[in-house]
């Protein structure tokens, strides 16, 4: 049975009260209170995404990629590597921040 | 932790060493700004005058700070003061007999840094459009001081090789970034044509440059400086990070390239070459990134944690972002 309110929506209440706090605070709290926001926002649409998106960071694929492309292993499909290492950080980009991405990458990204 | 009361006795302290027993410190400001150094502006006031003043102390020591410790940056400011560059005046540095940690006092230049405030205020749109120009100026007059008054700097794995530098940080921050890896390998196998070394500031950029309604009044922020290309500190400032909301003017944000490098040229720094500028840029994306990952490993080993630190870890996926859609010809 799923939880209910889910995580993201316990998340989201979270940074609700920060945000209708943050006004009332002084600069440095304030300061931070934004970078928290910020951080809530991130682990709501991760949480919320986390099926959608291969987490191509872990363990030794993207070991052996680093490898291979600071060996010169890659030089010769260069273009096609950049382009899937593009594809890869565009996903992670939807979740950090989606405002961020030009228009054609923007697709499917959660608020 | 010593608190703020402790640090005010401390202050006072070192102050009355040098200024006398009748040296007061008051109308104190403590930035709480996040970064690797402790900023306290205050008045220092003795007898009938008073100087508004900076103490800056450094809070992050690491063994692969890539920071010029702060007796080297006092040294290079007072370097750079005597020749008449706008930067704080150095006042004294912090010793042993301070209770104070690694650091230096200097004097207090009022303005602002704020990149938003100098982008986008009504307050500065006179004096804006000379801002991209006045850099031009500055930098190339810093570029051109003799390079044996900066010697000192010649042992810093920057002036060395910049590229082995990052690569060897980002390794020790535990490298697994394949964005990185593309931009690191795409440096070394684009290197321009070795360029005469002269003094570099290293962190040239809106953000550490004091402006009044005057223009830039003073430099800040000297610990990245070192020896090498002059196209490097070009494009540090050109590198889209730093354009902030306004990345079509490549210049901080404030302006296009030609004021900027017709200025530089006018002022005596050389003939700019856009192609290695443009270089420098990338070099600059690939740099911010391995920043951030610093940041951001600082705050998951637990060395420092904090807000600030933990979104600087995660902002690297924006700055892998933009280093791929540079590498790839739809940014410039």
């Amino acid at each position: 049975m799923k939880e209910m309110p889910d995580i993201p929506d316990i998340l989201l209440t979270v940074r609700d009260f920060l945000k209708d706090l943050a006004p009332t605070l002084q600069p440095g709290a304030k300061f931070e209170a934004q970078v928290a926001i910020y951080l809530l926002d991130i682990a709501r649409r991760e949480i919320a995404l986390v099926n959608a998106v291969e987490d191509a960071s872990a363990g030794e694929a993207v070991k052996q990629l680093c490898d291979r492309i600071r060996s010169g292993a890659h030089d010769a499909d260069w273009d096609k590597t950049v382009t899937a290492v593009l594809d890869d950080t565009i996903a992670r980009v939807r979740i950090v921040r989606p405002a961020y991405l030009v228009a054609d990458h923007a697709e499917r990204s959660l608020s | 932790m010593s608190t703020p009361a402790d640090t005010l006795d401390n202050l006072t302290a070192a102050l009355r060493r040098r200024f006398g027993e009748s040296a007061r410190v008051e109308s104190v400001e403590m930035p709480t700004l996040g970064g690797s150094n402790r900023t306290i502006v205050f008045d220092l006031v003795e007898g009938n005058s008073r100087r508004r003043l900076v103490s800056r102390e450094e809070t992050y020591v690491a063994p692969d700070s890539p920071f010029l410790p702060p007796s080297d940056q006092f040294r290079l400011m007072r370097i750079v003061h005597a020749h008449g560059f706008p930067v704080p005046e150095p006042i004294f540095e912090y010793d042993g007999a301070d209770r104070m940690g690694r650091g230096y006092v200097s004097a207090f230049v009022p303005g602002t840094t704020l990149p938003k405030t100098l982008i986008h205020s009504a307050a500065f749109a006179e004096i804006r459009p000379k801002l991209a120009a006045q850099c031009g100026e500055l930098l190339a007059m810093f570029h051109e001081f003799p390079p044996e008054d900066f010697s000192f700097l010649a042992t810093r794995s920057d002036s060395i090789d910049p590229i082995e530098a990052q690569r060897v940080r980002y390794d020790n921050y535990g490298g697994q970034r394949p964005a990185i890896e593309l931009g690191l390998r795409w440096l070394e196998r684009n290197r321009p044509t070795p360029q005469r070394a002269v003094p570099l500031h290293g962190d040239f950029r809106v953000g550490n440059l004091m402006v009044s309604q005057a223009g830039i009044v003073s430099v800040l922020d000297w610990e990245c400086a070192h020896l090498g290309s002059r196209f490097e500190d070009l494009g540090w400032l050109c590198t889209r990070a730093w354009r902030f909301d306004r990345p079509d003017l490549i210049v901080g944000g404030l302006d296009g390239a030609e004021p900027f490098f017709q200025a530089y040229e006018r002022a005596g720094g050389g003939r700019v070459d856009f192609d290695v500028v443009r270089y420098w840029t990338i070099f600059g994306l690939v740099r911010w990134a391995i920043l951030n990952l610093m940041q951001g490993k600082g705050h998951i080993d637990g060395e420092r944690r904090g807000l600030v630190f933990a979104a600087c870890g995660r902002n690297v996926d924006l700055i892998e972002y933009d280093l791929l859609m540079t590498l790839t010809g739809r940014y410039v």
